[in-house]
């Protein structure tokens, strides 16, 4: 099983303060499952660049506002997979 | 009730009723349970056929098929009634990236062990094995290919991907 890529979030974050939206409700405005939202907040799933995109536009902020990298660069220090 | 004090049968009916788990991870359950049971059946049916010192003939093997084909379907029917019911809202939702990324992994790893059973079925073949041995390991790679497959496909909704 490869292993995950060091990609934190702060979706729960931006949720809440987007007017307290529901897990439910993001799903189905980013176009997901409710259990994938709560999958990605709990960072056992990254989810794809569209979907990426579409959290970030969907809280009119920008991409790395979202999603961070908290691993060392590509290439150097430990391998991702 | 105290997670530690709740029994097994107590766990499952929480699980398959809750909603902390997708609609597809509670069929992976229910299909590994189903499954389960039929491996189970079909190893005591072997068992039965040996003790009586009897032999695996054409109408045995097809009566185990559609007992085995039987057992599943309404296994799998009534586990995807049940987990339907008491979430509609979630049965309903369509699959999205992370149950088809999923699936694909988790049948990659079913077709691994269905490959393999298979080689050693053609091994078994060209050594000598009787038919009905190979048609017993045939049958059982089905089983345990679809085992392995659900099995992934519970471990990488739990752990992610």
């Amino acid at each position: 099983m490869p292993k995950r890529p060091p990609i934190t979030n702060r979706v729960r974050e931006l949720r809440e303060a987007h007017d307290g939206l529901s897990q439910a409700a993001l799903g189905k405005a980013i176009g997901v499952t409710r259990q994938t939202v709560i999958a990605i907040e709990q960072g056992r799933y990254s989810p794809s660049l569209e979907s990426a995109f579409r959290i970030a536009r969907l809280f009119g902020v920008g991409l790395e506002d979202v999603f961070g990298w908290e691993g060392p660069p590509p290439g150097e220090g430990e391998k991702t997979n | 009730m105290p997670d530690d004090k709740k029994t097994l049968a107590g766990k499952i009916i929480e699980i398959m009723e809750g909603r902390t788990m997708s609609f597809r991870e509670k069929m992976a359950f229910v299909s590994l349970f189903a499954l389960c049971l039929a491996s189970f059946c079909f190893a005591g049916m072997l068992h039965v056929v040996h003790q009586q010192g009897g032999d695996m003939h054409g109408g045995r093997i097809l009566g185990l098929i559609i007992g085995m084909a039987v057992l599943l379907i309404a296994g799998h029917s009534g586990g995807a009634i049940w987990a339907a019911v008491s979430n509609l809202e979630d049965a309903r939702e369509p699959a999205d990236e992370r149950d088809w990324q999923t699936a694909a992994r988790a049948g990659h790893a079913g077709g691994l062990a269905m490959a393999s059973l298979l080689g050693i079925a053609v091994f078994a073949y060209f050594t000598g094995a009787s038919k009905e041995h190979l048609v017993q390991l045939i049958l059982a790679n089905f089983l345990f290919s679809g085992i392995v497959s659900n099995g992934a496909k519970i471990y990488l909704y739990r752990a992610g991907l």
